[in-house]
Formats: C-alpha cells, structure tokens, sequence
C-alpha cells in the first residue's frame, strides 16, 4: 500500500524538521519546506494527499497559500495551524476550505488520527 | 496602504494598541518555541521506544536533539528579558536608559513583524554609552508606527536597518528600500505621523532608499 503523502509548510525550520521526522516514523512520506514559494515549487512535479500549512508565513498568509494550493492540486485536503487560534478562527478556516485548524503545539497522537481521518473520509467520498 | 492601524494614534488608547501589537507578536514566538521544545522531546521520546523495542539507541543523534531544546530554551529566556524590559518602559512617563541597548532590544521584539513581509530587520549603532531620560515608551512607539508605514513600501527580500546614534542630538534613523510610491508621498505620511520627533527624511543618492531620522524630545 502506497504511503500517505504530506507537505509541511511553516517557516520556523526548527520545528517542521523534528515534525517530519516524527511523521515518518508512524509510516507517512514528508516533504517540509519553510516558505510559500517553495511550496508552491512542489506542485510542479508531485502530488501530495495533504498538506499542514502554518497560518501566519512571511509574504503570503497560510490561508492565502492554500487557495493557491488548491489551484494547483484541488483534491488535496488541508491542515491549517496556528499559535492562537480561536473557534472564529477555525470556523473561517473551515470555510475558506481547510479540513482543520490545529493549535500549535500539536499532540502528534491527536495529528496523526486527524490526517487518517481525512485521508478515510476522503477515500469514502470518492468511492 | 491598509486603514490606519490604532497604534498610529497617540492617546492612550494608540499606546495600549502598540503594547499589544508587541506583544501578541513576541507571545507567538513564544508559542513557536514551545511547540519546537514539544517537537524536539516526541523525537527522542520516540527514539527511546524504538530502543526498547529493539531499534539501535543512536546517541549522538539524540544529544543533537537535546541540544535543540538547550537551545530553545535559551531562545524563549531571551525573548522574554526583551519583553519584560519594553513592559517596563512604560512605568514611567520619563525614565532613564540607555540608547543604544533600547534599540537594540526593540529590534529584537520587532523583527518578527517586519520578518513577516519578507523583510530582514537590522540593527546599527553609531554611537555607543548615549545615556538619557524621557518618555521611551512613547517614542518608541513613534519609531514602530513610522517603521510599520516604511514596510508597506518596502521591497519583499530587502532589509530595513534601525541605526541609533548622537551626532548633534540623540536620535534613531531607519534606513529602508521603497518601491510603488513616491517618495514625496512616503514622506508626507511620515510627517503626519511622527508627532513632531521628526528630524530628517532624505532619499541620499540612492533613488530608492529613504532615510527617517527620529529625534528625542527632552
């Protein structure tokens, strides 16, 4: 069975290292970069399942970014996160299209059945 | 540019805006560190059950990571002396500093809000030991609104440099790119903002970098 694939997006670079790492040992393949454009660059030549994506990046909001990811790869579902978030928050999120709003720091347990869940759902609307 | 953000304003309402645009920004960071240290402590943590269950203990692999949340720590301690010490700026109307180390710590708290539209802040000093009293609270929050102004205009990639120095008067210049405006326009929102601290805005030779000099009022 093929591995479930992410993207981490966030620009502190000392905390999307350990993440992936952590990802890819419960079984995921990661790709984690620290800015949107380079996000962005991905998409030129791979598909992934689902990407993390910080909410505040420098130049572009992760909000902004995921509508542009969406262009890009419109079956892709999303994880936004945010150091503060709000019920407001995660509501607008939700409705600008992301499956969640995770607070930072995130409880990998919890990470993980949330990509899992997304990932079934997505498989059980598609079949 | 955006509708006027309240920290523009001098009453007091303007001042408790500019002490929570500083501190929302550095609380987040705060944030960033923690959730690095939670990061960094599930790796080894994964580390030690792959050992219990059979997996090589890579020692020097975990030490790193050890390493990282050392270094986390250290990150947060400092962020929060800089907070604590611009809080206190504000106990006074008038209080006695030291330039240099000021700016150099508004800087600090400031980076991340100029790091956010892809500008590197920089911090400069000409002079050194520029003992004084005043108001710092409130000058600083003149230097934030004007530096805030200056990022709108300001290139994405380029740097912003925040000089302090004492040639005739104690005073602080910001040094920054502008593209998409005038500089007679840029110029003209900086005077209406800086509330008689003005000392100077010049273009020097370089079309497009404007210089905004700051001075103290006694």
């Amino acid at each position: 069975m093929a591995k479930i694939k992410l993207l981490i997006v966030d620009d502190e670079a000392e905390l999307v290292y350990p993440m992936s790492e952590r990802l890819e040992i419960r079984g995921f393949e990661v790709e984690a970069v620290t800015n949107w454009s380079d996000a962005l660059k991905l998409f030129d030549d791979s598909r992934f399942d689902l990407a993390i994506v910080d909410v505040k990046l420098p130049g572009l909001s992760g909000v902004e970014l995921m509508k542009m990811i969406f262009q890009l790869q419109p079956d892709i579902k999303v994880i936004l996160m945010s150091g503060h978030g709000s019920e407001e928050e995660a509501r607008d999120c939700k409705a600008k299209g992301a499956c969640e709003l995770l607070i930072k720091p995130v409880k990998m347990n919890s990470l993980v059945n949330k990509i899992l869940k997304i990932i079934d759902s997505g498989d059980e609307s598609e079949a | 540019m955006n509708p006027k953000p309240k920290y523009f304003d001098d009453d007091c309402a303007g001042k408790l805006a500019f002490m929570g645009k500083i501190s929302s920004s550095v609380t987040h960071e705060l944030n960033n560190v923690f959730s690095i240290i939670n990061e960094y402590a599930g790796v080894i943590e994964d580390k030690i059950y792959a050992a219990m269950n059979g997996a090589e203990f890579d020692v020097d692999k975990v030490m790193v990571y050890k390493e990282k949340i050392v270094e986390q720590i250290s990150r947060g301690k400092k962020l929060n002396k800089n907070l604590n010490g611009f809080s206190h700026n504000a106990d006074d109307a008038e209080i006695e500093f030291e330039l240099t180390s000021a700016m150099e710590n508004f800087v600090a708290l400031t980076k991340r809000t100029a790091s956010l539209k892809e500008i590197s802040l920089e911090f400069a000093a000409y002079h050194t030991e520029v003992f004084m009293k005043g108001d710092l609270f409130s000058f600083e929050k003149r230097l934030f609104a004007a530096m805030t102004y200056l990022l709108e205009f300001a290139p994405a990639g380029s740097a912003m440099k925040i000089i302090a120095e004492n040639k005739n008067v104690p005073c602080v210049t910001i040094a920054s790119k502008f593209a998409g405006a005038e500089f007679e326009d840029i110029k003209s929102g900086i005077e209406n903002l800086s509330g008689g601290l003005l000392e100077n805005v010049s273009q020097n030779a370089e079309p497009d970098s404007i210089y905004v000099q700051l001075k103290f009022q006694d």
